[in-house]
């Protein structure tokens, strides 16, 4: 499976885990039960800016530690929108919910598969 | 010593990469994932933080608030703190700076950039510290020793001055008594007169230390007349008189020896310590209080000290008498603020050493 092309940057993360799977792994698999990216959406669509800044902010952040490129480039989108007090679109947070969920579907068969990534 | 990282971050997945990147041991790391925590752990345990890694979005106290609360309390100002963040709003990241961050790193961090610039830090931090102990050891010794250099200076004029007093067949600690004297007077009336004088402690200990060289000028004056049994002529009463502006020149040989706030002192004691309040005295003829205070004190004293003291020609005053002779304008003319100054001291001045026996 190339995780590069799901999303995930292997190599970047090996780097920014300092080559120890066991840990990266130890939150990959957390991924798909990240609460900040539904309550964030959820904020948004309660036009409850602040509330999905600080959601979204977060899993913008662990999203980028993880290497989750393609949904850490669409989450700083976000991010950045509800910076200026905009409330992102229908079509944005869409967006990141179907890359969202791609990823975690991936991220779920590596779990099952035992994949060695580093 | 200072062996921790505090890192204040409410994302526990931040927290772990820096224990990875510090997976050598090199620091502890401690965490707290709110500002509330974060200063309670930092009251209890600054002293063994090297530095702290502070994010910015976290829930109820945001690390804005944070940063500004740890600047207000002096805490910046002993560690450093980098700000590790995925905000990219310039002016929040210009904030940070003015309120003693010491530099950002931006999330997601690459491990060796991260760890080169918390270690710079660090170290840099440690220098500054080292460098401000440096600074302020040295500043110590340097005070202590012009302290100590005050201290010689000021046994030497004493020393001088007892020279003086010896020549002058004064009666024994004569000096050490008008210095304590002086001492006494000017406290009361500092006391007495809170803003009238311009008295402060300092003003006194040179006034005290002044006070030795007030006759100095009297080494200038030829034995003949010094040591004449007798009454004294005119002109020879004349030459006495001019101590007090030969006394001002000997002093000119000490103006390298000394701070000017002494020389200045010095030279108001030896020229005008022999002025009267009512404009008859000498060298100058001062009225009131053109007389400088410290001049005012000496004379008295001066006056005080020679009434009680036993002479050639006669046997000291006692202590009644001289207070009364003072008091009563019969030995000079000084201002009632001195008299009331002096008359107040009385049970200070009978009981300091050098008068306990004459008493």
């Amino acid at each position: 499976m190339d995780l590069f092309d799901s999303g995930i940057n292997v190599t970047a993360a090996k780097e920014r885990f300092m080559n120890n799977e066991e840990i990266f792994k130890r939150y990959l698999f957390q991924f798909p039960f990240d609460i900040d990216i539904q309550q964030g959406i959820e904020c948004i669509g309660k036009n409850d800016l602040e509330g999905a800044f600080t959601h979204m902010h977060k899993f913008k952040s662990r999203s980028g530690n993880l290497a989750i490129y393609k949904v850490h480039e669409i989450a700083s989108e976000i991010v950045d929108e509800l910076r200026v007090d905009k409330c992102p679109s229908e079509k944005k947070t869409s967006r990141l919910k179907n890359e969202y969920d791609k990823v975690c579907n991936v991220i779920r068969q590596v779990e099952k598969d035992g994949e060695k990534l580093f | 010593m200072r062996d921790t990282i505090f890192v204040i971050d409410d994302d526990d997945l931040s927290v772990e990469l820096i224990k990875l990147i510090y997976g050598d041991g090199a620091y502890k790391i401690e965490s707290c994932s709110n500002g509330k925590e974060a200063l309670a752990y930092l009251t209890k345990n600054y002293k063994n933080v090297a530095i702290i890694l502070l994010d910015l979005v976290m829930p109820e106290v945001d690390g804005n608030v944070l940063l500004r609360v740890l600047n207000k309390k002096g805490i910046t100002d002993i560690i450093p703190v980098i700000i590790m963040t995925a905000e990219n709003d310039s002016r929040k990241i210009a904030e940070c700076f003015k309120y003693g961050a010491a530099d950002i790193v931006e999330k997601p961090f690459l491990p060796v950039v991260a760890r080169g610039r918390i270690d710079n830090t660090i170290r840099l931090n440690e220098s500054k510290t080292e460098l401000k102990e440096t600074i302020n050891k040295q500043t110590r010794e340097i005070k202590d020793q012009y302290k100590k250099l005050d201290e010689y200076n000021e046994r030497i004029m004493e020393v001088l001055s007892s020279v003086v007093e010896f020549r002058n067949l004064e009666p024994n600690n004569h000096v050490k008594r008008i210095m304590k004297m002086s001492r006494i007077i000017s406290t009361m009336l500092m006391k007495l007169f809170p803003n009238k004088y311009d008295l402060t402690a300092k003003k006194i200990e040179l006034i005290e230390a002044a006070s030795a060289l007030h006759d100095i000028g009297m080494i200038a004056i030829p034995d003949t007349i010094l040591l004449k049994p007798g009454r004294l002529s005119a002109d020879e009463y004349e030459v006495i008189k001019s101590h007090t502006t030969m006394g001002c020149e000997v002093l000119t040989l000490f103006e390298d020896f000394q701070n000017k706030e002494y020389i200045e002192t010095a030279y108001n004691i030896i020229r005008h310590h022999h002025e009267r309040y009512d404009g008859k005295g000498y060298p100058d003829n001062l009225y009131g209080d053109d007389i400088p205070i410290e001049a005012q004190i000496i004379s008295i004293v001066d006056t005080f000290d020679a009434l009680v003291s036993d002479k050639v020609q006669r046997d000291g005053y006692s202590f009644d008498q001289a207070f009364s002779m003072i008091t009563r304008g019969e030995c000079g003319i000084f201002s009632e603020d001195i008299l009331a100054a002096f008359t107040k001291s009385r049970s200070l001045i009978e009981k300091t050493d050098e008068y306990v026996e004459k008493k």
